[in-house]
């Protein structure tokens, strides 16, 4: 059997995600550049809860997104995921999520569990680079760079589901998100991501970058259908919630 | 149709000591007992870095133990990961050839590219390179093994004139396969005259087509070696026990237990997107899978699960499709007991082979009862 996360989940810091489910939110035209780095497997531990596997090797995700139109308004997202496996099913949990819109981050933390917090997201799209960057109070969390993007078939990005720590009247529960992508045009190019020791968790260092992409997608939000217990393997504790809530 | 075993060495944590040289022990009694049943071939994979799934990192050397052990068992080397930062093209001839010297000519070489980052990364290669490295390193290895030198300037490798040595026993070389999982491999392998060595466990449709588009092509091909390799060899789980019930349980145990372990991998396609890691089998499936809820595992149709029966009209089916081999997996991390793993095997011999024109076990093999007294 494969390890499991190590995390001792506390719900104090989570988000509260309120009652009777959610609705599809649509995020139309969005640009969403992740870096892809490798990370320490002991820290890709310690941060996992023990539903959720760790990949084999541990990878970290470092992600953007800057959306034009949405019910909130345009925003920007920084976020900072980790790969896992649900049972055997690709997933990233999400450990940090940076917000530049109130509205937006309210949204995202109530209603699909987002642990947003409010910051300055910055977004540079060159030809020869693709930059962006998240700080709090004028201190800088992480910053993401793409090197020499180069086009790449829409169909070969793939973006695993989210798990997202949240409150939930069912109690402490891990929300899976599953957007939907529509993949207009994707870039492929080098990955340089560098992180204040401090400001977002150290043991998610990055130390092998990957790759990076840049990609203009739609994407919907869908309403949670499977929820899972934060301290049971994902095989056991995940439910289905789209019978029962409404 | 031929029978073998493949081996992925896997190792149920937790690791230790001496739990590694139980796994290798036993596979090498699997290998002896299936030589000694008539089964016609055994595998060893090749794969880097995926722990518990699979510890065969060295093939070629578990291979010789099995082969100093057995008489006429042929032996798989593979698939040899045809990419430069794994192992230089003459490397993969030379160990391939000593293979088939030390085995008396039984070796049968798989290429292939590796599917997951876990190895790909590990040792730095590029993904979008690794279709056009193993298409140079499989028109050369045939020439290494038949030239007696050998030089090459090219994309992925370049070698001033050299002799590669030992060269086979087989003549003119050993047969040439390589590892079919996503579609169009089986293209690339009947245009090179290859044999085609199908890795995805089950999927009898999707095989079915593979093969019709694989027989039709081979007849236009352009053979990277000195003579065409034209069979299908298909890769299934294999437990055969007369209570149908209790074959079930334990091939389920097997067949979920590897079928967890697999996906942990970190495959290309979520880290790094490439065309030459365009959405394959097993990835595929594991995408689908995952925006659903986690039904449990169920055996799929043609796996090779159950009473000797159920398993000839398995097999059965997999003959009328025209798959020529099938290897089978027989354990996942140690999940079936070693003496209930060589039951299987002897009782898979002398119920199921003799439906497929196999001769009747001699009785000479040693039974399960011989290795209690």
């Amino acid at each position: 059997m494969p390890d499991f996360g190590t995390l001792a989940v506390d719900a104090a810091g989570a988000p509260a995600v309120g009652p009777g489910g959610t609705q599809p939110g649509a995020l139309t035209p969005a640009t969403h550049p992740p870096g892809n780095c490798g990370s320490s497997g002991a820290g890709q531990l310690a941060v996992l809860p023990p539903a959720l596997h760790p990949t084999s090797p541990p990878i970290a995700i470092w992600q953007l997104l800057q959306v034009e139109e949405s019910p909130w308004g345009p925003f920007r997202l920084a976020s900072i995921r980790v790969g896992a496996r649900a049972a055997t099913k690709s997933r990233s949990f999400l450990v940090n999520a940076f917000v530049d819109n109130p509205r937006a981050g309210a949204a995202l933390r109530e209603s699909w569990g987002f642990p947003c917090i409010e910051a300055d997201v910055r977004l540079r799209v060159g030809h020869d680079r693709i930059s962006g960057w998240a700080s709090v109070a004028g201190a800088g969390c992480f910053d993401v760079e793409l090197e020499d993007p180069t086009p790449i078939a829409s169909g070969s990005v793939y973006y695993a589901p989210s798990m997202n720590l949240a409150r939930t009247p069912r109690g402490t529960k891990l929300l899976q998100v599953d957007p939907e992508y529509l993949v207009k045009t994707v870039a492929r190019g080098g990955a340089q991501v560098r992180h204040r020791p401090g400001a977002v968790d150290d043991r998610l260092a990055p130390t092998w970058p990957i790759s990076a992409t840049f990609a203009t997608v739609d994407i919907t939000l869908p309403a949670i259908r499977f929820v899972c217990d934060p301290d049971l393997p994902a095989a056991q504790g995940t439910e289905n919630v789209t019978q029962t809530d409404s | 149709m031929k029978f073998g075993i493949v081996f992925e060495v896997s190792v149920p944590r937790p690791f230790r000591p001496g739990v590694e040289k139980m796994v290798v022990d036993n596979c090498i009694e699997q290998a002896v007992l299936a030589d000694q049943l008539g089964f016609d071939q055994v595998w060893a994979v090749e794969h880097h870095f995926l722990e518990e799934i699979s510890h065969c990192s060295a093939p070629e050397m578990l291979l010789a133990a099995i082969a100093m052990r057995t008489e006429q068992i042929r032996l798989g080397l593979g698939i040899a990961v045809c990419v430069p930062q794994f192992s230089h093209p003459a490397r993969i001839a030379e160990r391939a050839a000593m293979l088939d010297v030390l085995s008396g000519g039984r070796a049968e070489i798989g290429t292939g590219r590796s599917a997951t980052w876990t190895e790909l990364g590990g040792f730095a290669a590029d993904p979008d390179e690794t279709k056009k490295t193993w298409d140079e390193y499989v028109r050369a290895i045939p020439r290494m093994w038949t030239q007696p030198t050998y030089s090459h300037q090219g994309r992925s490798f370049s070698m001033p004139e050299r002799a590669i040595v030992p060269k086979p026993l087989q003549d003119p070389h050993p047969p040439l396969w390589v590892a079919v999982t996503s579609p169009g491999t089986e293209v690339d392998a009947a245009d090179r005259g290859l044999g085609c060595l199908g890795l995805v466990v089950g999927g009898m449709k999707r095989q079915e087509k593979t093969i019709a588009t694989y027989r039709r092509r081979i007849q236009l091909c352009d053979p990277v070696g000195s003579f065409v390799n034209e069979q299908v060899n298909t890769v299934n789980f294999m437990y055969c026990h007369e209570d149908p019930a209790h074959a079930m349980k334990r091939g389920a145990e097997l067949s979920d237990h590897f079928n967890y372990l697999a996906p942990q991998q970190l495959f290309v396609k979520e880290i790094y997107p490439t065309q030459s890691y365009a959405t394959d089998g097993l990835f595929s499936a594991l995408r689908q899978e995952s925006t659903s809820s986690g039904d449990s595992m169920k055996i799929p149709d043609g796996i090779a699960i159950g009473d000797p029966e159920s398993l000839i009209r398995s097999l059965k089916q997999w003959e009328s499709i025209g798959v020529d081999r099938v290897v089978f997996i027989l354990n996942s991390v140690e999940t079936i007991p070693q003496a209930e793993v060589l039951d299987s095997l002897r009782l898979f011999a002398r119920e199921v082979m003799p439906a497929f024109g196999h001769p009747p076990v001699a009785g000479s093999v040693p039974t399960s009862a011989d290795e209690v007294a």
